[in-house]
């Protein structure tokens, strides 16, 4: 790019018929014609990402998780279960358990055996089930020795149990599945509270586990999120290519940006008043040789113009 | 319309010039975090399986008896782990204190020693297929304070770092030798880039800073300067030529 000079733009025009391919291309106008380029691809996007972003800030990771009514009930002691029979059959058919957990659910001891699937006996599992290892994860009713089952009465009691708000019980519902929690492959159950925030809280059938809360403000909330990570089907697919090569483009865009900025600050462009001593030299009529780029720089002479008192 | 124009430049490059390098770390921090592919940041290749398969359901059946002689426990794992150099079957027990590991035999405690903690790591490490031999290259035990990558909820645990060139570190509790978290660069060049890009540069958790809101509206500001710029170039000028304006 050479120097970029104020002082010096007349030579630098002269030559610009002889520059190579590479010297063109980074001259100032096709950089600013990429950064205008870039923007127009991108300037919704940029407006999208601003906006979400702030209120992403503005809302606070408690409201975007919809968490403002959620507690956790400290974990009742096993001590208080009455009834316990271990499904000894039913794990030593799921093959090759890793671990087997109980906790008490609802006063009832649930057993969780994480096991190494093995597809060729037909159990299926749902993608969130696994863990990091792979491993599928079935539940057991303690007291029954049979396949964990959970009641409305005991989603009910789950969901008002992590519920801390005022609102009163207000219906619930089955659902085969909800878009609310897409990676949750269902059933279970919706159960709705009279509150200013039109509380749900979700209950997996299968496991008894509270899925989550979700309210008004969240769906505002998840459409920034699709809008921001530009993952509209909602599947918080944090790596799609549509967001990584945006992503890449708004690169470009701001390296563009930069360089058409230091080419503008080299010119003389920001300026905040002129009467100040700083300015001097570019309020003088006459360009003091030192600044001249056309002049070659030497060891005992400064490149900067020296302020005039 | 040129007087618009230039002042319009004017605006948007000075708000650039201000706050636009809030800007700049957003767009390369966010194209960064979203190029790197989440499992692999959250280290899911670093580990495998390190427990053996329970051979020996009927072992459950001590469970009432447990919660009769340890009244406070909320939760009991089974689990067949390498403990004194042999697979044992031991209960995970937790209670509101904590977590700690028993004979699932004999009920009686184990506290894991440090080559407990080594060999299970040995166990838990996935070695990458470049450097199959990679060797513990420093342990460590926790107790008071945690280092930026480790919630201080997972105390007492111990820090296991690998001499490898994914600078893998496992953390393991102290008294479970279950396995914590897991470690390493790109998850810590992640983690610096999720701080610039949230701007909290203390916690790194925190979204709701005030600054974070100003350069977001200073942003949109430059944004919405930017745009209008474009139309001048795009819309208005191009009109302007076609009907003589």
């Amino acid at each position: 790019m050479g120097r970029l000079n104020p002082f010096s733009r007349a030579s630098g025009l002269t030559e610009s018929t002889q520059r190579t391919w590479l010297q063109r291309s980074f001259a100032m106008s096709v950089i600013s014609s990429l950064h205008r380029r870039a923007g127009l691809i991108l300037f919704v996007q940029i407006i999208i990402w601003t906006i979400s972003g702030f209120y992403f800030s503005w809302q606070g990771r408690e409201a975007l998780t919809a968490n403002q009514y959620y507690h956790t009930l400290p974990a009742a002691p096993l001590a208080g279960m009455s009834n316990y029979a271990t499904p000894d059959i039913h794990l030593a058919r799921l093959g090759d358990v890793r671990s087997v957990s109980i906790t008490l659910i609802d006063g009832i001891p649930r057993l969780e055996a994480e096991y190494v699937p093995a597809l060729e006996r037909g159990h299926e599992t749902h993608p969130q089930t696994r863990n990091i290892y792979g491993n599928a994860v079935a539940w057991f009713d303690g007291e029954t020795g049979h396949r964990w089952h959970t009641s409305a009465i005991t989603a009910q009691r789950l969901a008002v149990d992590s519920y801390t708000g005022s609102g009163m019980f207000n219906g619930i519902k089955d659902i085969p599945r909800s878009d609310a929690f897409p990676s949750w492959a269902g059933p279970g159950f919706e159960v709705h509270f009279a509150d200013k925030l039109n509380t749900k809280v979700f209950i997996d059938q299968a496991s008894g586990i509270v899925l989550g809360h979700r309210n008004d403000p969240w769906e505002i909330a998840d459409w920034m999120y699709r809008l921001h990570f530009m993952d509209y089907s909602g599947h918080r697919n944090f790596n799609n290519l549509l967001i990584i090569t945006t992503g890449l483009v708004s690169v470009w865009f701001v390296l563009t940006g930069i360089m058409m900025l230091l080419r503008v600050w080299w010119q003389g462009a920001f300026v905040a008043r002129a009467s100040l001593p700083y300015n001097n030299a570019l309020r003088s009529k006459q360009i003091p040789r030192e600044a001249s780029a056309s002049e070659p720089e030497t060891d005992n002479q400064p490149a900067k113009a020296e302020p005039k008192s | 319309m040129r007087f618009k124009a230039l002042k319009n430049r004017k605006i948007h490059r000075w708000l650039t010039l201000l706050f636009g390098i809030q800007l700049i770390i957003w767009s390369i921090t966010g194209a960064a975090m979203v190029i790197m592919q989440l499992p692999y940041i959250h280290g899911d290749h670093l580990v495998k399986q390190a427990d053996q398969p329970i051979s020996n359901f009927q072992l459950l059946d001590k469970i009432p008896e447990l919660s009769f002689s340890f009244p406070n426990i909320t939760e009991v794992r089974l689990v067949n782990r390498y403990l004194s150099g042999v697979f044992q079957h031991a209960f995970v027990v937790s209670d509101n204190a904590g977590s700690y590991l028993l004979n699932a035999e004999t009920l009686s405690v184990i506290s894991p020693e440090e080559e407990d903690i080594r060999a299970l790591a040995v166990r838990f490490y996935n070695a990458p297929s470049s450097n199959p031999g990679a060797d513990i290259a420093e342990v460590s035990l926790l107790s008071e304070e945690a280092p930026r990558e480790l919630s201080i909820q997972h105390l007492p645990a111990w820090r296991v770092e690998f001499a490898d060139n994914r600078g893998t570190t496992l953390y393991l509790g102290r008294d479970t030798g279950d396995l914590l978290t897991k470690r390493h660069n790109s998850w810590r060049v992640f983690d610096f880039m999720w701080m610039l890009h949230i701007m909290d540069y203390d916690e790194r958790s925190d979204i709701t800073k005030w600054w974070l809101q100003f350069f977001s509206i200073m942003t949109l500001l430059i944004a919405i300067s930017g745009i209008t710029l474009l139309v001048q170039k795009l819309l208005v000028r191009p009109w302007r030529r076609l009907w003589g304006d």
